[in-house]
C-alpha cells in the first residue's frame, strides 16, 4: 500500500510539473523550439504572403465585475423533490441569509471560497481577478494545488470535493447563512464555470450568481442542518 | 607591466572568490521542543532571553502557533520582498524582449500572437504571506515529560510539551502539525503573550476550553448535536476556569505565569486545511455573523495580521 501511495504521489507531482510547464509556454514558441529552428530567437524577413495574411484577433478575457448584480438574472431554482434528490442534499445545496445585501453575500462567499481553496484571502484588498480565480475553483496557491493533487491521488477526488463542501458549510454556517437543498442539475447551473466568449459571463459569474441567490428572496423550502 | 596587471587580476580574483558574500551573524534562533531528560542532564539550559511555552494534556496532543510578526520580522520580510521584486522586474524585462521576438515572428508568419507576459507591479507581486515564517509547532511526540502522577485526569497520565520560542504574541492556529494536516482555526481563535525568561503555562486550555466549532470530515461526529455553537457571546459554553495548570518542579529555575488568553482575528488558510474556529469562550471570544468579537473590549477584530503594504511608511530614520 505504501509503495502504491508513493507511486500515486509521484504521478501527481509529475502531472503537476507537466501541466505547469505546458501552460507556461506559448504554443507557437513551443513548436519552434521543437523544430530546432533558430527563428525562435531571430526575427525572420517578412514574406509578401505572410505580410498580407490577416493576424487573427483574439478577444481579451472578460474582467470580473466585482460585487454588483448588474447583468444577472435571478435563476429559477424551483424543482420537484424526489427521494433521490433529497439523498443528494449533502452534495447539492445553496446558501441564503435574510437581511443581507448582494455585496455582503458576494464578499462572504468570496472569503469562504478563498479559505476553502487555501488562498491567502486575508492578504489585503485583492482585486477581483483573484475572486474570479477562486470562483473558477482553482486553488489560490501552488501549495493548495499540490495539496489538492495529493488528496486526489491518495483519497480520490470525491474526498476532496467532500472536504470543500464541509469547509463551505462551516464557513458560511459561521456567518449564519442557512442551507437549502438543490437538484443536481440546478446546482450545476449555479456553480458552472464561466463560458468563454459570453460577455455576460464574467470570470466571477458563478460567485455573483450565488451571491444573488444568497441575498435574494427567502426560499420556501425546508432549511437543512448547517 | 603586463605581468603586473595579470598578477593583480589573479590576486583580485582569488580574494573575490574566497571572500564571503556577506558577513554572517549568529545562527538564526529556531523554536524547538525541550525534553526534561536533556534539561536534567545539562544538555539543554533555560535561557532568560528566550520565552517558553508549556502545555499539558491527558492525551498526546499537537498544534501550531503563529507568532505575530514584530518590527524586525517586518523589516526582514520587506527586505526579501524588495529583492524579490527587483528580480521579478528584471525577469519581466527579459521576458518582454523574448516576447517581442516571438510576436514579430508570429506576425510575419500570420500565426496567432503569443500572449504578453503579465506585468509585475508592486500591487500584485507577492513572496507569500509573512505568517508562513512565524509558525511554531509542538507534539504529538517529543514531549517534555510524560508523567504518571496523581492528577485530575482519569488514568493519571499527563503529557507536557515545552517549546523554547522568541518572546512575543502567539496565536493558536489549530491542532495540526505541518506534516500531518488537520484543521485551522482560521475564522476565530485565541492569542497570548510570551515574555522573555518566563515559562508561559497554557495548561490544557487549548484542549479543554478552546474547542472546535463546526463540522469535521467524520460523518459520525457531524451527526452529534451541537456541532455549531449557538451562543455568539459564549454564554453556556465552557469558560476559561475549566482549564487546569501546573508546572513540573524541573522548571523551577525560571518564573512561570498562567497564559492570559485574548480573542484573535482571522488568519489565512495557508495549508488548505479544514476551516474551523474556536468555539465562543465566555469573557474572551465571541462572534457576530462570522466576525470575531473581543469580549474583553466588545470590539470586533478584523484580521489578526495586517497585510503587507510595500509602499507603507516604515518609520525608519532617513537621516534628515
Amino acid at each position: 500500500m505504501g509503495k502504491f501511495r508513493k507511486y500515486l504521489q509521484r504521478a501527481a507531482l509529475y502531472s503537476l510539473a507537466a501541466s505547469l510547464t505546458l501552460t507556461s509556454i506559448d504554443s507557437a514558441a513551443w513548436a519552434r523550439a521543437q523544430s530546432g529552428s533558430a527563428s525562435a530567437a531571430i526575427p525572420v524577413a517578412t514574406s509578401p504572403t505572410a505580410s498580407t495574411a490577416p493576424v487573427p484577433t483574439v478577444p481579451g478575457p472578460a474582467k470580473p465585475v466585482g460585487p454588483t448584480p448588474e447583468g444577472l438574472d435571478m435563476p429559477d431554482l424551483a424543482f420537484t423533490e424526489t427521494p433521490e434528490i433529497i439523498d443528494g442534499y449533502d452534495k447539492f445545496f445553496y446558501f441564503h441569509r435574510a437581511d443581507t445585501s448582494f455585496a455582503e453575500a458576494y464578499n462572504d462567499i468570496r472569503e469562504c471560497d478563498g479559505l476553502a481553496n487555501g488562498s491567502n484571502i486575508y492578504m489585503g484588498d485583492i482585486d477581483y481577478s483573484n475572486a474570479a480565480m477562486l470562483a473558477g475553483g482553482l486553488p489560490g496557491l501552488a501549495g493548495g494545488l499540490i495539496g489538492g493533487l495529493f488528496v486526489d491521488a491518495i483519497f480520490g477526488a470525491a474526498q476532496r470535493r467532500k472536504e470543500k463542501r464541509i469547509k463551505m458549510r462551516n464557513c458560511m454556517g459561521f456567518k449564519d447563512y442557512q442551507r437549502f437543498g438543490l437538484s443536481k442539475d440546478l446546482w450545476k447551473k449555479l456553480n458552472a464555470k464561466s463560458k468563454k466568449g459570453d460577455p455576460k459571463q464574467t470570470p466571477d459569474y458563478s460567485l455573483r450568481l450565488r451571491a444573488l441567490v444568497a441575498a435574494g428572496p427567502v426560499p420556501t423550502q425546508k432549511v437543512l442542518p448547517k | 607591466m603586463r605581468w603586473k596587471a595579470l598578477f593583480a587580476a589573479v590576486l583580485a580574483l582569488a580574494f573575490t572568490s574566497v571572500a564571503p558574500a556577506e558577513v554572517k551573524g549568529p545562527p538564526a534562533f529556531k523554536p524547538q521542543a525541550i525534553k526534561e531528560k536533556n534539561l536534567l542532564a545539562g544538555k539543554t539550559t533555560l535561557d532568560r532571553a528566550h520565552g517558553y511555552i508549556l502545555s499539558s494534556y491527558p492525551v498526546r496532543f499537537q498544534g501550531t502557533f503563529i507568532r505575530v510578526p514584530d518590527a524586525d520580522d517586518w523589516a526582514a520580510y520587506r527586505s526579501d520582498w524588495e529583492k524579490g521584486f527587483a528580480k521579478a522586474e528584471k525577469d519581466y524585462e527579459r521576458e518582454m524582449k523574448e516576447w517581442k521576438v516571438y510576436a514579430e515572428n508570429a506576425k510575419a508568419q500570420g500565426a496567432r500572437a503569443p500572449s504578453k507576459p503579465p506585468r509585475v507591479t508592486r500591487e500584485t507581486f507577492s513572496i507569500g504571506s509573512i505568517e508562513a515564517r512565524m509558525l511554531v509547532s509542538f507534539g504529538p511526540g517529543n514531549e517534555f515529560l510524560k508523567e504518571k502522577t496523581a492528577s485530575i485526569y482519569r488514568d493519571s497520565t499527563i503529557y507536557r510539551y515545552l517549546t523554547v520560542v522568541r518572546p512575543g504574541t502567539y496565536v493558536w492556529y489549530g491542532p495540526f502539525v505541518l506534516v500531518g494536516g488537520g484543521n485551522c482555526y482560521c475564522m476565530g481563535t485565541v492569542k497570548f503573550e510570551v515574555k522573555p525568561g518566563v515559562i508561559t503555562d497554557l495548561g490544557d486550555f487549548l484542549l479543554t476550553v478552546a474547542r472546535y466549532d463546526g463540522l469535521t470530515m467524520d460523518d459520525n461526529v457531524n451527526r452529534l448535536p451541537g456541532r455549531f455553537s449557538t451562543s455568539p457571546d459564549g454564554v453556556g459554553e465552557i469558560g476559561p476556569d475549566a482549564a487546569h495548570y501546573g508546572i513540573p518542579s524541573s522548571l523551577s529555575a525560571l518564573p512561570s505565569t498562567m497564559a492570559e488568553f485574548h480573542a484573535a482575528g482571522k488568519l489565512n488558510n495557508m495549508f488548505s486545511l479544514m476551516i474551523s474556529r474556536v468555539r465562543p469562550i465566555p469573557g474572551i471570544l465571541g462572534y457576530r455573523r462570522g466576525e470575531v468579537i473581543d469580549l474583553r473590549t466588545g470590539q470586533p477584530i478584523a484580521i489578526q495580521i495586517a497585510p503587507f503594504d510595500p509602499d507603507a511608511e516604515t518609520g525608519e530614520d532617513d537621516g534628515d
